[in-house]
């Protein structure tokens, strides 16, 4: 069974939450809007990638600006006259060192990339949706795991250091180092953690995989 | 939860990142390969003469430019208002009134319910239990309508369901001490380390 | 009541603005079950007529004990939104009985919450 998978997951479309049977129709409370809202809180926004867009754009314009004003006026150029600009692009790469320009260019691409990606790639948070009949509710991954791992660590009877809960979105890892001396079962253990799962209702409904450790703690 | 408008954001980020691409592209074949450098050259040079002699026949009668400058001006100035109009729109959303109604019963005059009194009853609702590190309310705007977020932050070990159930429970509660039922949005978070990583790791 | 006038008002009486204000924030504090100094009143003309405008907060019961006894809720007069729509008109009517001014309407926007258990805050 594949790990969660990481950042170049291909996306399958616009993954909106499953079922609406599975939490009481959002229509017949009133409220039309919750599949958008619950979508639109697993995902991220690219809030930041747009302000460094738009800061970006608006330095370049604004220098552009300035020079082309100072052109239009009449005035001698600040830094670079249009003109100039324009003669010295169009006669690349005849002025630059070759290096030079293909390292600027090499940046200059896979900033080109990471920004095409943050666009196309759906950025999901790591969190789930629990279903509510009158509430759009979203649970960071950090409070199922840390509810997760309580659980364990009472049902195998050890302490909070033997026990390690990893949470991504299909998948819930279970770690556990056992007293040297007292074998866990790790059917048992599944059980235990798959019940309160079930419980939770987490979506999408990971699946649980139980990892003991070969050696195990002394004295604990 | 807030009104950050994420399909335009994707959008021009996308077009961003295109441009940046193609010029980083086009940079790194002029310096590798001899090919395009040539075409670039003949290509380029020549637009730019078709630029200069359109300038030429558009000067502005008694000065020595012509008004496509003004009309460069004028765009990248609203390139530069365009890119601030974006910026502004990120992170907005917060709203103030839950419920408005004009003219109701017998005299004229219109009613509204702030956000603050839900803000209010909940906070005093979820601040002396015990299995939570800090709560926040908020009211926003939701595609014209308004809507509460409440935040809750419990502590290690507290079961999510449990707790949801809970707040849930007490947004009935407000709805029939307010008299509507607002769209409510329930995060149950860790703080700002939910941002970072696909994978949660927690002993 | 008092004799200055600064401005004529329809109805019997002429009174001042302050003496007005005290009136309709008395009646608000009293209709809606908080203390009239947190209550904020303006006024308006509106063709002639007196337009009052109030912004204040409301008594609620906690939304912990409303989970435990749902009644209470009716206790209090009913929800916030028919409470003051019910208190526009009670306003009103309290206001003209007083002083004798036609008010034209009655806007009310509640800004906060008073949270009390056990019984309205007079």
């Amino acid at each position: 069974m594949t790990h969660a998978a990481s950042m170049n997951e291909v996306p399958s479309g616009p993954e909106l939450p499953g079922n609406p049977g599975t939490y009481a129709d959002p229509e017949s409370s009133g409220e039309p809007g919750r599949q958008r809202i619950l979508a639109r809180e697993t995902t991220s926004s690219r809030a930041g990638a747009a302000v460094v867009a738009a800061i970006l754009v608006i330095a370049v314009c604004g220098y552009a600006l300035l020079e082309t004003a100072v052109r239009a006026v009449g005035q001698p150029p600040w830094l670079i006259d249009p003109q100039t600009a324009a003669d010295q692009v169009t006669a690349l790469p005849a002025g630059v060192p070759p290096v030079l320009l293909g390292t600027v260019g090499a940046i200059l691409l896979a900033a080109g990339v990471g920004f095409v990606l943050a666009a196309i790639l759906p950025g999901r948070r790591a969190r789930h949706i629990l279903a509510d009949p009158r509430a759009a509710v979203v649970v960071d991954d950090e409070v199922i795991a840390s509810a997760l791992a309580r659980r364990a660590r009472l049902a195998a009877n050890v302490t909070q250091e033997q026990v390690m809960v990893v949470v991504s979105r299909r998948e819930v890892q279970v770690n556990v180092r056992p007293t040297s001396g007292v074998p866990l079962s790790t059917g048992d253990l599944q059980a235990a953690v798959e019940a309160e799962l079930r419980d939770m209702a987490p979506e999408p409904m990971p699946a649980v995989r139980v990892n003991m450790a070969s050696s195990g703690v002394i004295g604990a | 939860m807030n009104g950050t408008p994420r399909v335009l954001n994707r959008i021009l980020i996308g077009i961003f990142g295109l441009l940046l691409l193609a010029v980083g592209l086009l940079l790194v074949l002029l310096a590798a390969v001899p090919a395009v450098a040539a075409w670039w050259q003949g290509w380029s040079s020549e637009a730019w003469d078709r630029v200069r002699t359109g300038s030429e026949s558009t000067r502005i009668p008694g000065q020595s430019e012509s008004w496509l400058w003004i009309v460069m001006v004028l765009l990248l100035i609203a390139v530069i208002v365009a890119m601030v109009a974006w910026l502004a729109q990120q992170g907005k959303g917060r709203s103030n009134i839950l419920v408005a109604e004009d003219d109701a019963g017998e005299v004229p005059g219109y009613v509204r319910i702030g956000g603050g009194v839900a803000e209010q009853a909940l906070r005093a609702a979820l601040a002396g239990r015990p299995d939570l590190a800090g709560a926040t309310v908020a009211t926003y705007d939701f595609r014209g309508r308004p809507g509460l977020r409440i935040r809750v932050q419990p502590r290690q070990g507290v079961a999510p369901h449990l707790l949801a159930a809970e707040v849930s429970a007490l947004v009935e509660a407000l709805d029939a001490v307010i008299g509507r039922r607002t769209p409510v949005f329930i995060h149950i978070g860790s703080g700002a380390r939910s941002r970072f990583g696909r994978a949660e790791r927690v002993r | 009541m008092s004799v200055a006038t600064e401005r004529q008002l329809a109805g019997h009486n002429r009174i001042n603005t302050q003496a007005l204000t005290s009136v309709a924030r008395a009646a608000a504090a009293e209709a809606l079950g908080v203390p009239a100094q947190d209550v904020r009143a303006d006024w308006n003309d509106e063709d002639g007529l007196l337009a009052l405008s109030l912004v204040t907060p409301i008594a609620i019961p906690s939304l912990t004990s409303v989970l435990r006894d749902p009644s209470r809720v009716a206790s209090f007069g009913g929800p916030i939104q028919d409470r003051t729509v019910a208190a526009k008109a009670q306003i009103l009517r309290r206001v003209t009985e007083l002083s004798g001014a036609q008010l034209s309407r009655v806007d009310i926007r509640i800004s906060g919450a008073t949270i009390t258990d056990g019984g309205r805050v007079r």
